[in-house]
């Protein structure tokens, strides 16, 4: 573990040998002082052979001996004071710089408490709590920075609650371009077939009974796509939860395509056996996504193909158009939310159809070159062939 | 007990602040191994003190005033406190005859001594008797001494001499098995 010194480690620092210096000069000056004191102290001899003397009263004999006493009393009292000096001295020395070392301490940390604090509002802002407010008090600038901190976090609060509802605004505005969308594709072939049985009922009413159960089991089909669409809408998150069936694609193309073929050059070419592990109303959605494109892209008379073919153990869906084609610079893009450069369209309609291919672990490829048309192709896993090399394997 | 923990305290502040701030090194005082003489009613005891008054302490013996050691002793036997006593060193010095006179409480003898060395020697060394407990066996000695503030009359205070020891009392303890010596 790595020991990082902070600011308040250098400044403490800085201040103990500044202050530990100082004290050590003061204290040396001092020491110089008492030892000069000591020596001249100690150069006063005066009773050394005082005893020796004769004296001539015995009054006399006491002033001296007093003399000398109050002399030695004397002498004790600075020695002792200068000891006491030094010693207190040192003492006093030690604790003042323990105290104020402590106390220094204090007044650092009641300093950098408002820095702490700041730290931990930093953070609580970093993770997303625009909620929080610092007490403005402190020393002049604490209170002031303080003090701005507060009105960033209101003003970023108050950024972040217009962000959400512009954001919920966003998703109702996707919401309804993607529900719109939807709903028109089954519009399509249903407003067909009224057309057809007008024309029909114009030009030869006898023959209406006809034709008349083909188109309401289109009429129907439609109306019963709307309805899961509109179910798949109602909880948006069962989209990604495809409900899987094991079907025949062929059969669920020809199925689908019915409904277009009349009014436009579909060319079917299906190769049969094939068996896909899909949601039937995914593949639908897909499949009607990517015909509309390719009518939209086409000359009304220009043909489009629909092929199912095999590639190892996968079943290939493709939808060829001879249209405009795609410019190599928008390829990339294709499958991008909101990217269209048809007049009509939200831009979303590929975009669902990348989702919902995978949602069914499926792969969806697009070629195209601009002039020549496009071929979608779905990549879908062969249910059918790999039973069959299972069967081999065993 | 509290007497003897601030005295560490402040001792330990002594050593440490002259370690950092000061070249006076003032007194280490100390005790040398503790003898033990067993008798069948007392016990004698001796203890010498060491480094005691190398430094400054010519001047306090010359002072004319009385100067005393003091030396407490203690018989511990566990926890419990079997004796305790404190005998008493003396010194007072005569400026016209440039003697001292040396009282020693523990054995009651009263000297007078020509010279500085001797006395030293003197005061230094320890020698008393404490009766004895015949229920004494496993026994802890404690011997500590201390110096005596002296009151000076001119100028009229008193001058803590404990400063020349940095404020340290020195101890010895030792156990001793009575049974055994006897």
């Amino acid at each position: 573990m790595s020991i990082r010194p902070g600011l308040r480690t250098f400044i403490f620092g800085l201040y103990v040998i500044l202050s530990i210096s100082s004290l050590i000069v003061l204290n040396q000056y001092f020491l110089h002082k008492t030892s000069q004191i000591t020596s001249s102290v100690n150069q006063i001899q005066f009773d050394e052979s005082l005893h020796k003397l004769s004296f001539a009263t015995p009054a006399d004999s006491s002033a001296a001996n007093a003399l000398m006493l109050r002399y030695r009393e004397s002498m004790l009292n600075i020695r002792m004071v200068l000891r006491e000096t030094q010693i207190y001295s040192l003492l006093i020395l030690i604790a003042l710089i323990v105290g104020s070392g402590v106390l220094f301490t204090l007044i650092m940390l009641r300093l950098s408490k408002p820095l702490t604090e700041l730290k931990d509002a930093t953070e609580q802002i970093r993770q997303g709590n625009f909620t929080i407010h610092l007490p403005e008090n402190g020393v002049h600038e604490m209170k002031a920075l303080k003090t701005s901190f507060n009105r960033m976090s209101h003003e970023l609060e108050t950024t972040q609650k217009r962000l959400l509802v512009a954001e919920k605004e966003m998703i109702w505005k996707d919401l309804s371009r993607i529900l719109a969308h939807e709903i028109k594709n089954p519009l399509t072939p249903i407003q067909l077939a009224v057309q057809r049985l007008e024309e029909k009922l114009e030009s030869d009413p006898d023959k209406l009974m006809d034709m008349l159960p083909d188109t309401l089991k289109i009429i129907q089909q439609e109306i019963e796509n709307l309805r899961l669409l509109a179910q798949d809408f109602s909880s948006f998150a069962k989209i990604a939860q495809p409900q899987f069936e094991t079907f025949d694609p062929a059969e669920a193309v020809k199925e689908i395509v019915s409904s277009y073929q009349d009014a436009y050059n579909i060319r079917l070419n299906l190769e049969a056996g094939h068996l896909i592990r899909f949601d039937r109303t995914h593949f639908y959605q897909i499949l009607t996504n990517v015909l509309q494109n390719a009518i939209d892209a086409s000359e009304p008379d220009s043909p489009i193909e629909v092929n199912i073919g095999t590639n190892k153990s996968f079943a290939i869906l493709a939808v060829k158009d001879y249209g405009m084609g795609i410019e190599q610079d928008d390829m990339n893009r294709i499958f991008e939310p909101y990217f269209s450069r048809k007049n009509r369209g939200t831009g979303l309609g590929l975009a669902l159809v990348k989702r919902l291919v995978e949602a069914n672990q499926s792969v969806i490829r697009a070629r195209s070159k601009a002039g020549e048309g496009s071929e979608f192709i779905l990549i879908i896993e062969d249910v059918n062939v790999r039973r069959s090399f299972l069967k081999e394997e065993i | 007990m509290l007497e003897g923990v601030i005295g560490k305290v402040m001792a330990g502040w002594m050593s440490l602040s002259a370690l950092m701030f000061s070249p006076y090194s003032g007194n280490e005082p100390a005790f040398r191994a503790l003898h033990l003489r067993a008798g069948e009613s007392y016990i004698i005891l001796q203890a010498k003190l060491d480094k005691a008054f190398d430094n400054d302490f010519l001047d306090v013996f010359n002072c004319g005033k009385p100067v005393t050691v003091n030396f407490k002793i203690e018989v511990r036997n566990g926890n419990k406190t079997e004796h305790s006593s404190t005998y008493r060193h003396t010194v007072t010095y005569d400026p016209m005859n440039a003697v001292w006179e040396l009282v020693k409480s523990g054995t009651r003898q009263r000297d007078i001594i020509t010279t500085y060395q001797k006395l030293l020697a003197e005061v230094s060394m320890l020698e008393c008797s404490i009766p004895r407990d015949v229920n004494w066996k496993h026994v802890e000695f404690r011997v500590e001494a201390w110096l005596q503030p002296v009151q000076l009359t001119q100028p009229d205070k008193t001058v803590d001499l404990m400063v020349l020891w940095k404020f340290r009392r020195p101890a010895i303890k030792s156990a001793f098995n009575l049974q055994a010596t006897s």
